[in-house]
């Protein structure tokens, strides 16, 4: 019934995905107006059947600019955690692997400092060193987001040291390399995967946060987070000029939840044995 | 059975929380609590015909005069006063001066009101105004431009004499300034109790950058305003300052967002001052990038604004065009659109052909593989207006990136030079001269891109030496259409200032400097 559950969950989170990633990369099929084409005769139009979500303040049709904004956002954030994955399983691994070695001592320290710092308050220290830009926000994401996957991993690497599988390995003469890569890494893949999921909503709504705050994509190109902060304005007298980026964000955010939630029902060893 | 136990406890709670949220439905009419009642129901009700209640972005840190803004926001509450003022229509006006004449071209004599008194009570005299020019001079960095070229004494007891170290200043001019209020130099401005001015409002409670509360001043030497006290609070958060006016607790919100326009529009608890400051909103291009010293280039950039979409765009249809620098000044409205006078994005195009940059395949300028791009740093509210000139200057085939940021980044760029343009506006109010050399003349605080050129130096020396009103205005205008045809800055529109007004509040005046004149003697409550 439960493991049911789970996949009818991962289904619809899949779906979801399937249908907002589908609308996004068609945006030029589905929407064909120019993202950034100003039109000053068609400024804060409500929605109609020739604006399916109006016009915002420079008369831009809002559905046009979500989708292409949902690429930039998509895309961006989906290289970030890339990023961050990679960075964290690497040194997880390699300090798990290394467990009590001063590398792994360094690596604990410094991820304890970045944990205890605010991610806005540093992605802010960022813009103001090297200016505001979408590119400065995902190197601040990638310096902070793969402190998760590091101490995921290398508890996991940790706990599969000691199986049996990796001292018949060990026995072998198999190199450290190779037990790495081949036994152990491998061990850490479906618990980070689960992890990355959850994180990849969460990421969506950082990055559009701090572009609200004017610290990620730069005018004209369209952010979902930049255009509710254009749109906080009119929101009193236009309020559909909120509703395309929002409705993206928290259907994008719900989609990622539940594909997580699906995965970590079918994956993590612990939660399939809890629910039997 | 399981899930019934859960289900109930949560249709429990749903009812518990529609309950809640039915608590905060407006009160309808014949509700009980809607119920007549003696009890005063709103601030608007039981205060507004006693305290006139302003809401600002910021007020005085400080209650002395001679601190940074400080003297702006007394003059603008009615505390403190100059000796002369601009009217609505620019027109320099005797406050606590009772008339000025230029005895030669370096010497004027200003009468004072024979009336004109401090708070305490103590007689305004030349002597006490020369005192308290002279401490301003000696405490307080932003009066110098107004009167470092002046020499103050005093002729007899109501007679000023000011001596000019050039020929032909504007001596009222500079002494209308907010900076130039005259202020008791014996007193101390450490509290309340010390403080001596000479406004209509005497100030009764201070917090700093909080709350400033005023009462009538009773050794007022002119006619006494009707509304009893004054209340200046600062609400920085600009959609909370609009909230504050929308709901009566307070009765002039100043500095509202041009985003908020048409929403104050639609309330019928408000009305709307929306005259256009005196200040221009100027492109300032760095004259020591290679691609900006051409003229072509400049001058191309300056034909392909379409002024009037950007103030569709980015003031909400609140301003004008104007093309030249000084001319969003009303004493210089004739010379608007004296250069540029039309949108014209194939001259634009046509200028940049001569200059070698010539459009490539993919729609952008090209000379000797560089594109012509331009980054726009922009700050404070000016973002719409920067998103609107890069899609402006896109459609010409340049490279236009923006920059929205905190001022701070642009003073640091203009520091290390490394910046191509950016939007600031500075006041046109003012002795012509002073403003227009400080913004073109080599050494001037406000010539950012490094402009230096042969014949506005020489037009600037012409200027300054003019012996009449007539030549100095004439150069004036010669000066600022001559820096216009060389764009070392682009002119775009003045700057709107939005201040919303109580509309049971009569007396408010437009002015192009709201910021100094928000109270007046008229001001009175009326039924809505």
């Amino acid at each position: 019934m439960n493991s049911r559950r789970a996949s009818y969950t991962l289904g619809f989170g899949v779906a979801l995905l399937a249908l907002l990633a589908g609308s996004v990369l068609a945006a030029s099929w589905l929407s064909p107006n120019d993202p950034l084409a100003m039109n000053v005769g068609a400024r804060l139009q409500q929605p109609s059947m020739e604006h399916w979500l109006g016009t915002d303040r420079f008369g831009r049709d809002i559905l046009t600019r979500t989708l292409h904004g949902g690429q930039t956002t998509l895309i961006s954030c989906g290289l970030a955690l890339l990023s961050a994955v990679l960075i964290g399983l690497l040194l997880g691994a390699l300090a798990g692997m290394f467990h009590g070695s001063l590398f792994d001592i360094a690596l604990m320290r410094i991820i304890d400092v970045l944990l205890a710092f605010p991610f806005m308050v540093f992605a802010m220290v960022i813009a103001a060193l090297f200016g505001t830009s979408l590119f400065h926000l995902l190197l601040a994401v990638v310096v902070v987001w793969w402190v998760g996957f590091a101490r995921l991993t290398r508890s996991l690497v940790l706990q599969a040291k000691n199986s049996t599988t990796v001292d018949a390995a060990r026995v072998l003469g198999t190199s450290k390399s190779v037990i790495l890569f081949r036994e152990l890494l491998p061990q850490a893949f479906g618990p980070v995967l689960v992890l990355a999921t959850f994180e990849l909503g969460n990421l969506i709504l950082a990055i559009a946060a701090l572009s609200f705050l004017g610290l990620g994509s730069q005018p004209p190109s369209p952010e979902w987070g930049s255009m509710l902060a254009d749109g906080r304005a009119h929101f009193m007298t236009s309020p559909h000029v909120l509703l395309g980026p929002a409705l993206w964000i928290i259907l994008t955010v719900l989609a990622f939840n539940c594909i997580g939630e699906g995965l970590r029902d079918r994956i993590d060893p612990y939660e399939k044995a809890r629910i039997g | 059975m399981n899930r019934k136990k859960i289900i109930w406890p949560m249709l429990v709670l749903l009812i518990l929380i529609l309950a809640g949220c039915s608590g905060n439905q407006p009160v309808t009419e014949g509700s009980e609590s809607a119920a007549p009642t003696n009890e005063p129901t709103s601030q608007t009700d039981s205060k507004a015909p006693e305290e006139l209640i302003i809401a600002d972005q910021e007020i005085a840190a400080a209650l002395d005069p001679v601190q940074p803004l400080t003297s702006s926001y007394l003059v603008a509450i009615g505390a403190g006063e100059t000796l002369f003022k601009a009217d609505a229509e620019g027109k320099i006006q005797p406050i606590l001066a009772d008339s000025a004449e230029a005895v030669d071209a370096a010497t004027w004599e200003i009468r004072l009101k024979p009336n004109a008194q401090f708070w305490s009570g103590k007689k305004l005299d030349a002597e006490a105004v020369v005192a308290s020019l002279e401490r301003s001079r000696e405490l307080d960095k932003q009066i110098m431009p107004y009167i470092q070229d002046l020499t103050f004494s005093a002729i007899d007891e109501s007679t000023l004499q000011v001596k000019t170290a050039r020929a032909n200043m504007d001596v009222p001019l500079n002494l209308s300034s907010y900076q130039t209020l005259i202020h008791n130099a014996e007193a101390s401005y450490d509290s309340v109790e010390h403080m001596d001015l000479t406004g209509m409002y005497a100030v009764t409670a201070f917090e700093p950058q909080k709350r400033m509360e005023l009462a009538i001043n009773e050794n007022y030497w002119g006619p006494k305003p009707t509304i009893a006290r004054v209340v200046h609070e600062q609400i920085s958060d600009e959609q909370t300052r609009m909230l504050s006016v929308l709901s009566g607790n307070s009765h002039i919100a100043q500095k509202m967002p041009v985003s908020a326009i048409s929403q104050l529009q639609a309330e019928e608890a408000v009305t709307l001052s929306t005259t256009p400051a005196s200040n221009t909103q100027t492109v300032y291009l760095n004259l020591n990038r290679l691609k900006f010293q051409d003229v072509k280039v400049r001058q191309a950039l300056a034909w392909s604004v379409n002024r009037e979409e950007l103030i569709v765009q980015a003031a909400e249809g609140q301003s004008f065009p104007v093309t030249t620098w000084l001319s969003s000044n009303p004493a210089f409205a004739e010379a608007r659109n004296a250069v540029y006078t039309r949108y014209d994005l194939d001259r634009a195009g046509q200028l940049l052909d001569e200059a070698g940059w010539v459009l490539d395949g993919s729609g952008v300028r090209m000379k000797d593989g560089e594109p012509l791009s331009i980054k726009l740093m922009t700050w404070g509210g000016d973002r719409a207006l920067g998103e609107t000139l890069q899609y402006q200057w896109t459609q010409l085939g340049i490279q236009a990136e923006v920059q929205h940021g905190d001022y701070s980044l642009i003073e640091t760029a203009r520091e290390s030079g490394e910046w191509d343009a950016f939007i600031e506006a500075w006041s046109t109010f003012g002795e012509p001269f002073t403003l227009l050399s400080g913004q073109y003349a080599p050494t001037g605080g406000g010539n950012y891109g490094g402009f230096d050129d042969a014949k506005t130096n020489e037009l600037l020396q012409q200027l300054s030496e003019a012996s009449d009103e007539a030549s100095r205005h004439a150069l004036a205008l010669e000066v600022n259409a001559h820096v216009a045809e060389q764009a070392p800055v682009i002119s775009l529109y003045p700057r709107s200032q939005i201040t919303a007004i109580s509309r049971n509040l009569e007396g408010f005046v437009d002015h192009f400097r709201p910021f100094e004149n928000l109270v007046n003697e008229n001001l009175k409550f009326v039924s809505p």
